[in-house]
Protein backbone atom coordinates (compact mmCIF):
# COMPACT_ATOMS: atom_id res chain seq x y z
CA UNK A 1 0.00 0.00 0.00
CA UNK A 2 2.84 2.46 0.88
CA UNK A 3 4.30 1.88 -2.51
CA UNK A 4 0.74 2.57 -4.27
CA UNK A 5 0.81 5.72 -2.68
CA UNK A 6 4.48 6.40 -3.53
CA UNK A 7 3.34 5.71 -6.93
CA UNK A 8 0.19 8.15 -6.63
CA UNK A 9 2.58 11.03 -5.49
CA UNK A 10 4.43 10.43 -8.47
CA UNK A 11 2.02 10.40 -10.83
CA UNK A 12 0.00 13.42 -9.06
CA UNK A 13 3.56 15.05 -9.30
CA UNK A 14 3.75 14.23 -13.20
CA UNK A 15 0.06 15.31 -14.41
CA UNK A 16 1.27 19.10 -12.65
CA UNK A 17 3.83 19.46 -14.88
CA UNK A 18 2.28 18.43 -17.57
CA UNK A 19 -0.59 20.84 -16.53
CA UNK A 20 1.96 23.66 -16.58
CA UNK A 21 3.16 22.83 -19.95
CA UNK A 22 6.81 23.28 -21.43
CA UNK A 23 7.27 26.75 -21.80
CA UNK A 24 6.26 27.59 -18.27
CA UNK A 25 8.10 24.74 -16.76
CA UNK A 26 11.00 25.81 -18.62
CA UNK A 27 10.53 28.88 -16.79
CA UNK A 28 9.75 27.73 -13.96
CA UNK A 29 12.98 25.22 -13.96
CA UNK A 30 14.76 28.75 -14.25
CA UNK A 31 13.12 30.40 -10.97
CA UNK A 32 14.16 27.44 -9.38
CA UNK A 33 17.70 27.22 -10.59
CA UNK A 34 17.71 31.27 -10.11
CA UNK A 35 16.69 30.89 -6.14
CA UNK A 36 19.05 28.08 -5.74
CA UNK A 37 21.92 29.61 -6.78
CA UNK A 38 21.14 32.43 -4.92
CA UNK A 39 20.61 29.95 -1.58
CA UNK A 40 23.81 28.18 -2.64
CA UNK A 41 25.45 31.45 -2.41
CA UNK A 42 23.99 32.29 1.16
CA UNK A 43 24.32 29.23 2.62
CA UNK A 44 28.00 29.20 3.33
CA UNK A 45 27.08 31.72 5.72
CA UNK A 46 26.89 30.11 8.97
CA UNK A 47 23.93 33.02 9.84
CA UNK A 48 21.70 32.69 6.51
CA UNK A 49 22.29 28.62 6.15
CA UNK A 50 20.45 28.50 9.82
CA UNK A 51 17.77 31.18 8.10
CA UNK A 52 17.48 28.84 5.11
CA UNK A 53 16.65 25.80 7.78
CA UNK A 54 14.40 27.63 9.72
CA UNK A 55 12.53 29.03 6.78
CA UNK A 56 12.41 25.45 5.08
CA UNK A 57 10.71 23.69 8.40
CA UNK A 58 8.30 26.55 8.30
CA UNK A 59 7.40 26.14 5.09
CA UNK A 60 6.82 22.35 5.50
CA UNK A 61 4.65 23.27 8.51
CA UNK A 62 2.61 25.64 6.79
CA UNK A 63 2.36 22.96 3.89
CA UNK A 64 1.90 20.00 7.00
CA UNK A 65 -0.84 22.20 8.64
CA UNK A 66 -2.92 22.49 5.13
CA UNK A 67 -2.69 19.57 3.61
CA UNK A 68 -6.17 17.64 3.70
CA UNK A 69 -4.98 13.88 3.06
CA UNK A 70 -4.01 13.82 7.18
CA UNK A 71 -7.23 11.72 7.42
CA UNK A 72 -7.00 9.88 4.55
CA UNK A 73 -3.41 8.77 5.35
CA UNK A 74 -4.41 8.01 9.09
CA UNK A 75 -7.20 6.02 8.53
CA UNK A 76 -5.85 3.71 5.87
CA UNK A 77 -2.17 3.60 7.47
CA UNK A 78 -0.68 2.11 10.39
CA UNK A 79 2.50 4.22 9.91
CA UNK A 80 0.85 7.28 8.81
CA UNK A 81 3.58 9.53 10.41
CA UNK A 82 6.62 7.68 8.87
CA UNK A 83 5.02 7.87 5.91
CA UNK A 84 4.62 11.78 6.30
CA UNK A 85 8.44 12.03 7.48
CA UNK A 86 9.74 10.32 4.70
CA UNK A 87 7.61 12.33 2.28
CA UNK A 88 9.09 15.60 4.13
CA UNK A 89 12.80 14.31 4.38
CA UNK A 90 12.30 13.71 0.42
CA UNK A 91 11.41 16.85 -0.24
CA UNK A 92 14.02 18.62 1.72
CA UNK A 93 16.95 16.98 0.00
CA UNK A 94 17.92 19.89 -2.01
CA UNK A 95 18.39 22.02 0.98
CA UNK A 96 19.74 19.25 3.35
CA UNK A 97 22.30 18.65 0.08
CA UNK A 98 23.19 22.48 -0.38
CA UNK A 99 23.70 22.67 3.47
CA UNK A 100 25.65 19.18 3.38
CA UNK A 101 28.29 20.86 0.71
CA UNK A 102 28.62 23.75 3.03
CA UNK A 103 29.34 21.68 5.74
CA UNK A 104 26.71 23.88 8.08
CA UNK A 105 26.28 20.69 10.73
CA UNK A 106 24.11 23.03 13.07
CA UNK A 107 21.73 24.19 10.67
CA UNK A 108 21.67 20.19 9.43
CA UNK A 109 20.70 19.41 12.61
CA UNK A 110 18.45 22.21 13.32
CA UNK A 111 16.29 20.82 9.98
CA UNK A 112 16.63 17.36 10.36
CA UNK A 113 14.84 18.18 14.50
CA UNK A 114 12.39 20.46 12.67
CA UNK A 115 11.50 17.88 9.84
CA UNK A 116 10.63 15.17 12.82
CA UNK A 117 9.17 17.44 15.00
CA UNK A 118 6.92 18.70 12.24
CA UNK A 119 5.83 14.89 11.38
CA UNK A 120 5.08 14.58 14.65
CA UNK A 121 2.64 17.17 14.70
CA UNK A 122 -0.73 16.73 14.35
CA UNK A 123 -2.97 19.63 13.77
CA UNK A 124 -5.50 20.88 11.17
CA UNK A 125 -6.75 24.38 11.09
CA UNK A 126 -9.44 25.27 12.37
CA UNK A 127 -11.89 27.71 10.27
CA UNK A 128 -11.72 31.09 11.64
CA UNK A 129 -14.95 33.28 12.29
CA UNK A 130 -14.43 36.86 12.23
CA UNK A 131 -16.84 39.56 11.18
CA UNK A 132 -14.88 42.89 11.78
CA UNK A 133 -16.69 46.03 10.82
CA UNK A 134 -13.90 45.77 8.16
CA UNK A 135 -15.18 43.47 6.28
CA UNK A 136 -18.38 45.13 6.28
CA UNK A 137 -16.78 48.34 5.01
CA UNK A 138 -15.69 46.29 2.15
CA UNK A 139 -17.78 46.62 -1.02
CA UNK A 140 -19.95 43.14 -0.89
CA UNK A 141 -18.59 42.40 -4.88
CA UNK A 142 -15.13 42.87 -3.58
CA UNK A 143 -15.24 39.05 -1.80
CA UNK A 144 -11.31 38.62 -2.73
CA UNK A 145 -10.72 41.61 -0.28
CA UNK A 146 -13.42 39.89 2.17
CA UNK A 147 -12.14 36.73 2.14
CA UNK A 148 -8.38 37.99 2.20
CA UNK A 149 -8.47 40.63 5.09
CA UNK A 150 -10.45 37.59 7.17
CA UNK A 151 -7.28 35.47 6.49
CA UNK A 152 -4.82 38.23 7.11
CA UNK A 153 -6.69 40.14 9.52
CA UNK A 154 -4.14 39.59 12.54
CA UNK A 155 -1.00 40.14 10.15
CA UNK A 156 -2.45 43.10 8.35
CA UNK A 157 -3.36 44.64 11.90
CA UNK A 158 -0.44 44.53 13.16
CA UNK A 159 2.15 45.47 10.37
CA UNK A 160 0.23 48.07 9.29
CA UNK A 161 0.11 49.39 13.12
CA UNK A 162 3.34 49.25 13.60
CA UNK A 163 3.96 50.79 10.58
CA UNK A 164 1.95 54.09 11.49
CA UNK A 165 3.72 53.84 15.11
CA UNK A 166 7.37 53.28 13.89
CA UNK A 167 6.83 55.66 10.81
CA UNK A 168 9.59 57.80 11.92
CA UNK A 169 12.17 55.03 10.82
CA UNK A 170 12.90 55.57 7.63
CA UNK A 171 12.98 51.82 5.67
CA UNK A 172 9.60 51.07 8.12
CA UNK A 173 6.97 52.63 5.56
CA UNK A 174 8.68 51.27 2.24
CA UNK A 175 9.01 47.47 3.62
CA UNK A 176 5.21 47.38 5.38
CA UNK A 177 4.06 48.98 1.83
CA UNK A 178 5.67 45.57 0.40
CA UNK A 179 4.12 43.08 2.83
CA UNK A 180 0.82 44.20 2.07
CA UNK A 181 1.15 44.65 -1.90
CA UNK A 182 2.17 40.97 -1.58
CA UNK A 183 0.19 39.66 0.59
CA UNK A 184 -2.95 41.42 -1.50
CA UNK A 185 -1.77 39.66 -4.43
CA UNK A 186 -2.70 36.57 -2.71
CA UNK A 187 -6.07 37.62 -2.85
CA UNK A 188 -6.45 36.87 -6.28
CA UNK A 189 -5.23 33.14 -6.21
CA UNK A 190 -8.21 31.24 -6.33
CA UNK A 191 -10.65 31.78 -9.25
CA UNK A 192 -14.41 31.76 -8.20
CA UNK A 193 -17.28 29.84 -9.71
CA UNK A 194 -18.80 30.85 -12.86
CA UNK A 195 -22.12 31.74 -11.26
CA UNK A 196 -20.18 34.89 -9.27
CA UNK A 197 -18.60 35.81 -12.48
CA UNK A 198 -22.04 36.50 -14.20
CA UNK A 199 -23.83 37.88 -11.77
CA UNK A 200 -22.30 41.16 -12.40
CA UNK A 201 -24.18 40.87 -15.34
CA UNK A 202 -21.27 43.10 -17.10
CA UNK A 203 -19.56 41.86 -20.53
CA UNK A 204 -16.01 41.00 -20.39
CA UNK A 205 -13.96 44.62 -20.21
CA UNK A 206 -16.38 46.22 -17.83
CA UNK A 207 -16.41 43.36 -15.47
CA UNK A 208 -12.17 43.64 -15.64
CA UNK A 209 -12.37 47.79 -15.42
CA UNK A 210 -14.55 46.94 -12.01
CA UNK A 211 -12.32 44.30 -10.90
CA UNK A 212 -9.32 46.58 -11.58
CA UNK A 213 -11.08 49.72 -9.92
CA UNK A 214 -12.15 48.01 -6.95
CA UNK A 215 -8.58 46.84 -6.06
CA UNK A 216 -7.08 50.77 -6.99
CA UNK A 217 -9.72 52.03 -4.82
CA UNK A 218 -8.91 49.32 -1.72
CA UNK A 219 -5.42 49.31 -2.39
CA UNK A 220 -4.95 52.95 -2.06
CA UNK A 221 -7.07 53.26 1.14
CA UNK A 222 -4.75 50.69 2.52
CA UNK A 223 -1.47 52.35 1.58
CA UNK A 224 -2.50 56.18 2.07
CA UNK A 225 -2.54 56.66 5.36
CA UNK A 226 1.38 54.81 5.62
CA UNK A 227 2.43 56.87 2.80
CA UNK A 228 1.23 60.20 4.62
CA UNK A 229 2.96 59.43 7.97
CA UNK A 230 6.14 58.85 5.40
CA UNK A 231 5.99 61.97 3.78
CA UNK A 232 5.69 63.74 7.40
CA UNK A 233 8.66 62.47 8.60
CA UNK A 234 11.19 62.41 5.10
CA UNK A 235 9.22 64.88 2.69
CA UNK A 236 12.91 64.46 0.75
CA UNK A 237 12.39 60.89 0.35
CA UNK A 238 8.74 61.36 -1.07
CA UNK A 239 9.37 59.53 -4.18
CA UNK A 240 10.27 55.86 -2.71
CA UNK A 241 6.61 55.03 -1.52
CA UNK A 242 5.32 56.74 -4.50
CA UNK A 243 7.25 54.83 -6.92
CA UNK A 244 6.45 51.47 -4.99
CA UNK A 245 3.08 52.25 -4.60
CA UNK A 246 2.79 52.80 -8.77
CA UNK A 247 5.01 50.17 -8.94
CA UNK A 248 2.11 47.91 -7.11
CA UNK A 249 -0.73 49.35 -8.82
CA UNK A 250 0.98 48.24 -11.82
CA UNK A 251 1.44 44.59 -10.40
CA UNK A 252 -1.94 44.58 -9.02
CA UNK A 253 -3.29 45.16 -12.56
CA UNK A 254 -0.85 42.80 -13.43
CA UNK A 255 -2.15 39.60 -11.67
CA UNK A 256 -6.57 40.43 -12.05
CA UNK A 257 -5.71 40.27 -15.81
CA UNK A 258 -3.23 36.95 -15.60
CA UNK A 259 -6.03 35.49 -13.07
CA UNK A 260 -8.62 36.21 -16.19
CA UNK A 261 -6.45 35.23 -18.45
CA UNK A 262 -5.71 31.79 -17.00
CA UNK A 263 -9.61 31.66 -15.50
CA UNK A 264 -10.77 28.12 -15.10
CA UNK A 265 -13.62 28.18 -12.65
CA UNK A 266 -12.93 26.84 -9.17
CA UNK A 267 -9.77 26.38 -9.04
CA UNK A 268 -6.73 27.57 -8.14
CA UNK A 269 -4.73 28.42 -11.40
CA UNK A 270 -1.34 26.73 -11.56
CA UNK A 271 -0.38 29.38 -14.50
CA UNK A 272 -1.68 32.26 -13.50
CA UNK A 273 0.66 31.20 -10.16
CA UNK A 274 3.33 30.97 -12.14
CA UNK A 275 2.98 34.32 -14.16
CA UNK A 276 2.06 35.54 -10.40
CA UNK A 277 5.06 34.87 -9.16
CA UNK A 278 7.20 36.04 -11.89
CA UNK A 279 5.43 39.47 -11.91
CA UNK A 280 6.58 39.68 -8.19
CA UNK A 281 10.27 39.42 -9.26
CA UNK A 282 9.45 42.61 -10.88
CA UNK A 283 9.36 44.40 -7.07
CA UNK A 284 13.39 42.87 -6.80
CA UNK A 285 14.21 43.05 -10.10
CA UNK A 286 12.95 46.62 -11.60
CA UNK A 287 14.15 45.52 -15.25
CA UNK A 288 10.84 43.02 -15.34
CA UNK A 289 8.60 45.79 -14.88
CA UNK A 290 8.37 46.93 -18.90
CA UNK A 291 8.22 42.82 -19.16
CA UNK A 292 5.38 42.99 -16.89
CA UNK A 293 3.42 46.08 -18.49
CA UNK A 294 4.16 44.01 -21.84
CA UNK A 295 2.65 40.80 -20.20
CA UNK A 296 -0.20 43.01 -18.72
CA UNK A 297 -0.99 43.92 -22.38
CA UNK A 298 -1.03 40.20 -23.21
CA UNK A 299 -3.36 38.97 -20.31
CA UNK A 300 -5.52 41.92 -20.90
CA UNK A 301 -6.34 40.66 -24.50
CA UNK A 302 -6.41 36.84 -23.09
CA UNK A 303 -8.52 36.97 -20.30
CA UNK A 304 -11.29 39.00 -22.28
CA UNK A 305 -11.20 36.01 -24.54
CA UNK A 306 -11.48 33.99 -21.77
CA UNK A 307 -14.43 35.64 -20.35
CA UNK A 308 -16.21 36.54 -23.27
CA UNK A 309 -17.34 32.61 -23.22
CA UNK A 310 -19.03 33.38 -19.91
CA UNK A 311 -20.21 36.66 -20.07
CA UNK A 312 -20.86 36.83 -24.08
CA UNK A 313 -24.19 37.08 -23.07
CA UNK A 314 -23.97 40.76 -21.26
CA UNK A 315 -22.30 41.95 -24.51
CA UNK B 1 -40.58 27.60 -24.35
CA UNK B 2 -37.70 26.30 -24.47
CA UNK B 3 -36.66 24.44 -27.88
CA UNK B 4 -34.07 22.39 -28.21
CA UNK B 5 -33.08 21.18 -31.85
CA UNK B 6 -31.14 18.76 -33.03
CA UNK B 7 -28.56 19.15 -30.36
CA UNK B 8 -24.91 17.10 -31.07
CA UNK B 9 -22.65 17.40 -28.32
CA UNK B 10 -19.17 15.77 -27.91
CA UNK B 11 -16.02 15.79 -25.87
CA UNK B 12 -14.36 13.38 -28.58
CA UNK B 13 -14.87 12.58 -32.13
CA UNK B 14 -17.29 10.18 -33.34
CA UNK B 15 -18.35 9.67 -29.39
CA UNK B 16 -21.38 11.77 -29.06
CA UNK B 17 -22.19 12.61 -25.65
CA UNK B 18 -26.04 14.32 -26.89
CA UNK B 19 -26.97 12.46 -30.28
CA UNK B 20 -29.40 14.82 -31.94
CA UNK B 21 -31.46 15.66 -29.21
CA UNK B 22 -34.71 17.42 -29.59
CA UNK B 23 -36.86 18.51 -26.76
CA UNK B 24 -39.66 21.05 -25.76
CA UNK B 25 -39.93 23.05 -22.59
CA UNK B 26 -43.42 24.35 -21.90
CA UNK B 27 -43.30 27.47 -19.63
CA UNK B 28 -44.40 27.71 -15.92
CA UNK B 29 -43.99 23.69 -15.70
CA UNK B 30 -41.27 21.52 -13.52
CA UNK B 31 -39.32 19.27 -15.61
CA UNK B 32 -37.70 16.31 -14.22
CA UNK B 33 -34.53 14.89 -16.48
CA UNK B 34 -33.89 10.99 -15.33
CA UNK B 35 -30.92 9.38 -16.95
CA UNK B 36 -28.12 6.89 -15.49
CA UNK B 37 -25.07 8.33 -14.48
CA UNK B 38 -23.56 9.19 -18.01
CA UNK B 39 -26.39 9.62 -20.20
CA UNK B 40 -25.59 13.03 -20.27
CA UNK B 41 -27.27 15.10 -17.91
CA UNK B 42 -25.05 17.28 -16.53
CA UNK B 43 -23.84 17.98 -20.66
CA UNK B 44 -27.22 18.79 -21.61
CA UNK B 45 -27.81 21.07 -18.57
CA UNK B 46 -24.47 23.21 -19.16
CA UNK B 47 -25.42 23.84 -23.13
CA UNK B 48 -28.31 24.95 -22.01
CA UNK B 49 -26.44 27.60 -19.87
CA UNK B 50 -23.79 28.38 -22.65
CA UNK B 51 -20.93 26.70 -20.55
CA UNK B 52 -20.19 23.63 -23.64
CA UNK B 53 -19.62 24.20 -26.78
CA UNK B 54 -22.25 22.58 -28.88
CA UNK B 55 -20.92 20.90 -32.24
CA UNK B 56 -24.67 21.30 -33.56
CA UNK B 57 -28.22 22.67 -33.26
CA UNK B 58 -29.64 25.11 -31.10
CA UNK B 59 -30.91 26.06 -27.57
CA UNK B 60 -33.75 28.47 -28.00
CA UNK B 61 -36.20 30.43 -25.46
CA UNK B 62 -39.20 31.71 -27.36
CA UNK B 63 -37.63 31.52 -30.41
CA UNK B 64 -34.43 33.50 -29.44
CA UNK B 65 -30.92 32.26 -28.44
CA UNK B 66 -31.21 31.47 -24.85
CA UNK B 67 -29.50 34.18 -22.68
CA UNK B 68 -28.04 33.89 -19.36
CA UNK B 69 -29.71 36.95 -18.25
CA UNK B 70 -33.12 34.96 -17.77
CA UNK B 71 -31.31 31.83 -16.42
CA UNK B 72 -30.16 30.48 -12.76
CA UNK B 73 -28.30 27.40 -12.90
CA UNK B 74 -27.69 25.19 -9.63
CA UNK B 75 -25.02 22.81 -10.34
CA UNK B 76 -24.37 19.36 -8.65
CA UNK B 77 -20.72 20.50 -6.84
CA UNK B 78 -21.29 23.43 -5.45
CA UNK B 79 -17.81 25.15 -5.19
CA UNK B 80 -17.69 28.70 -2.80
CA UNK B 81 -14.73 31.11 -2.73
CA UNK B 82 -12.81 30.51 0.69
CA UNK B 83 -12.91 32.94 3.53
CA UNK B 84 -16.35 34.19 2.99
CA UNK B 85 -19.44 34.03 4.81
CA UNK B 86 -22.50 32.62 4.00
CA UNK B 87 -24.54 36.33 4.28
CA UNK B 88 -21.38 37.63 2.53
CA UNK B 89 -22.16 35.32 -0.75
CA UNK B 90 -25.31 35.87 -0.45
CA UNK B 91 -24.92 39.62 -0.65
CA UNK B 92 -22.75 39.48 -4.05
CA UNK B 93 -26.40 38.92 -5.72
CA UNK B 94 -28.13 42.12 -5.77
CA UNK B 95 -32.14 41.64 -5.01
CA UNK B 96 -33.60 43.88 -2.61
CA UNK B 97 -36.77 42.63 -2.35
CA UNK B 98 -35.15 39.30 -1.05
CA UNK B 99 -35.92 38.81 2.93
CA UNK B 100 -32.73 36.62 3.86
CA UNK B 101 -33.47 36.57 7.08
CA UNK B 102 -37.13 34.99 6.64
CA UNK B 103 -35.72 32.73 3.99
CA UNK B 104 -33.43 31.71 6.18
CA UNK B 105 -35.93 30.34 8.72
CA UNK B 106 -36.76 27.84 6.50
CA UNK B 107 -32.86 26.62 6.30
CA UNK B 108 -31.60 27.66 9.70
CA UNK B 109 -27.92 28.21 8.03
CA UNK B 110 -25.37 30.04 10.05
CA UNK B 111 -24.93 33.07 7.54
CA UNK B 112 -22.29 34.33 10.02
CA UNK B 113 -19.79 31.48 9.59
CA UNK B 114 -16.94 31.03 7.00
CA UNK B 115 -18.77 28.37 3.96
CA UNK B 116 -15.52 26.13 4.81
CA UNK B 117 -17.02 25.12 7.62
CA UNK B 118 -20.55 24.33 6.35
CA UNK B 119 -21.42 20.53 5.62
CA UNK B 120 -22.66 19.08 1.89
CA UNK B 121 -25.67 19.19 2.60
CA UNK B 122 -25.31 23.21 3.86
CA UNK B 123 -23.11 24.23 1.03
CA UNK B 124 -26.28 22.87 -0.88
CA UNK B 125 -29.37 24.91 0.55
CA UNK B 126 -26.68 28.32 0.35
CA UNK B 127 -26.34 27.73 -3.12
CA UNK B 128 -30.00 27.08 -3.13
CA UNK B 129 -30.47 30.21 -1.90
CA UNK B 130 -28.34 32.09 -3.86
CA UNK B 131 -30.36 30.99 -7.05
CA UNK B 132 -33.65 31.96 -5.31
CA UNK B 133 -32.26 35.65 -4.48
CA UNK B 134 -31.19 35.85 -7.84
CA UNK B 135 -35.24 35.40 -9.06
CA UNK B 136 -34.69 34.35 -13.15
CA UNK B 137 -37.65 33.35 -14.47
CA UNK B 138 -35.78 30.07 -15.94
CA UNK B 139 -34.22 27.80 -13.09
CA UNK B 140 -32.15 24.64 -14.17
CA UNK B 141 -31.36 22.78 -11.06
CA UNK B 142 -28.87 20.07 -11.42
CA UNK B 143 -29.52 17.40 -8.57
CA UNK B 144 -30.74 20.11 -5.87
CA UNK B 145 -31.69 16.98 -3.50
CA UNK B 146 -28.32 15.23 -3.37
CA UNK B 147 -27.00 15.28 0.14
CA UNK B 148 -29.66 17.43 2.20
CA UNK B 149 -31.67 15.73 4.74
CA UNK B 150 -35.58 14.54 4.34
CA UNK B 151 -36.90 18.36 5.44
CA UNK B 152 -35.31 20.36 3.64
CA UNK B 153 -35.85 17.99 0.77
CA UNK B 154 -39.65 18.62 1.22
CA UNK B 155 -39.36 22.45 1.69
CA UNK B 156 -37.44 22.42 -1.25
CA UNK B 157 -40.50 20.57 -3.41
CA UNK B 158 -42.84 23.20 -1.23
CA UNK B 159 -40.59 26.31 -2.51
CA UNK B 160 -40.72 24.53 -6.44
CA UNK B 161 -44.17 24.22 -6.43
CA UNK B 162 -44.60 27.95 -5.26
CA UNK B 163 -42.28 29.45 -7.53
CA UNK B 164 -44.47 27.05 -10.63
CA UNK B 165 -47.27 28.48 -9.56
CA UNK B 166 -45.97 32.16 -9.58
CA UNK B 167 -44.84 31.22 -13.56
CA UNK B 168 -41.71 29.91 -12.89
CA UNK B 169 -40.61 27.19 -15.83
CA UNK B 170 -37.83 24.31 -13.68
CA UNK B 171 -35.92 22.20 -15.19
CA UNK B 172 -34.58 19.43 -12.17
CA UNK B 173 -32.79 16.23 -12.06
CA UNK B 174 -32.47 13.64 -9.77
CA UNK B 175 -31.59 10.37 -8.89
CA UNK B 176 -33.59 9.74 -6.57
CA UNK B 177 -36.60 9.01 -8.59
CA UNK B 178 -39.47 9.53 -6.21
CA UNK B 179 -38.55 13.08 -5.94
CA UNK B 180 -39.40 13.82 -9.10
CA UNK B 181 -42.50 11.97 -9.67
CA UNK B 182 -43.42 13.97 -6.21
CA UNK B 183 -42.64 16.90 -8.07
CA UNK B 184 -42.43 17.59 -11.72
CA UNK B 185 -45.23 18.09 -14.12
CA UNK B 186 -43.20 15.97 -16.78
CA UNK B 187 -40.12 13.51 -17.17
CA UNK B 188 -37.74 13.26 -19.52
CA UNK B 189 -35.63 9.66 -19.81
CA UNK B 190 -32.40 10.28 -21.12
CA UNK B 191 -30.43 7.54 -22.42
CA UNK B 192 -26.98 7.57 -24.91
CA UNK B 193 -27.57 11.41 -25.29
CA UNK B 194 -31.10 11.03 -26.45
CA UNK B 195 -34.80 11.97 -24.91
CA UNK B 196 -36.00 8.10 -25.01
CA UNK B 197 -39.38 8.81 -24.09
CA UNK B 198 -41.46 12.28 -21.82
CA UNK B 199 -43.89 11.27 -19.37
CA UNK B 200 -46.81 13.36 -17.95
CA UNK B 201 -48.01 12.77 -14.71
CA UNK B 202 -50.40 9.92 -15.98
CA UNK B 203 -47.54 8.29 -17.29
CA UNK B 204 -44.91 8.15 -13.94
CA UNK B 205 -46.46 5.07 -12.16
CA UNK B 206 -45.30 3.40 -15.53
CA UNK B 207 -42.52 4.87 -15.81
CA UNK B 208 -40.86 4.14 -12.79
CA UNK B 209 -41.92 0.41 -13.45
CA UNK B 210 -40.10 0.44 -16.61
CA UNK B 211 -36.49 2.15 -15.32
CA UNK B 212 -36.84 -0.21 -12.04
CA UNK B 213 -37.90 -3.53 -14.69
CA UNK B 214 -34.87 -1.82 -16.95
CA UNK B 215 -32.29 -1.73 -14.28
CA UNK B 216 -33.28 -4.98 -12.18
CA UNK B 217 -33.32 -7.04 -15.55
CA UNK B 218 -29.59 -5.49 -16.89
CA UNK B 219 -27.98 -6.72 -13.57
CA UNK B 220 -30.25 -9.76 -11.91
CA UNK B 221 -27.75 -12.81 -13.32
CA UNK B 222 -24.50 -10.65 -12.52
CA UNK B 223 -26.00 -10.18 -9.17
CA UNK B 224 -26.87 -14.05 -9.31
CA UNK B 225 -23.76 -15.28 -10.32
CA UNK B 226 -21.72 -13.04 -7.92
CA UNK B 227 -24.35 -14.65 -4.87
CA UNK B 228 -23.87 -18.17 -6.05
CA UNK B 229 -20.09 -17.98 -6.03
CA UNK B 230 -19.93 -17.10 -2.39
CA UNK B 231 -22.13 -19.18 -1.57
CA UNK B 232 -19.91 -21.87 -3.18
CA UNK B 233 -17.36 -20.61 -1.20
Amino acid sequence: MVKALMLIRVKQAHRAIVQIGLFRSVFLCGLLFFVGSLLYSYASYKLYSQIISVGFVLLLLSIHIKRGDKLFLKSHFSHHKRLILFEYVFLSVPVLSLLLIHLQWLSILELCIGILLVSLFDITTKHRVLNSRLQAAIPADSFEWKAGIRKYFFTICIVWMFALIASFSIGVVPITIFILGFLTFSFYEECESYQVLLLHELNAKQFLLLKVKRQLILFSIMVTPLILMFLIFHFDKWYIPIAEYVIFIFLHIYVIVTKYAFYEPNTKSPAAQMFGAFGALGCFIPVFIPLVWLLTIRHYLKSIDKLNFYLNDYN
Amino acid sequence: MITIKNLNISYRKNEPVIDNLNLLIQDGMIHGIVGLNGAGKTTLLNSMFGLKNVDSGEVLNDGNKINKKSLAYLVTENFFYSNITGREYLNLFSNKEFDLEKWNLLFDLPLDHIIDGYSTGMKKKLALLGILKQDKPLLILDEPFNGIDIETCRIIRMILLRLKENGKTIIVTSHIIETLTNLCDFIHYLEKGKIKYSKDKEGFADFEREIFDKIENENIEIINQLFEKGEEN
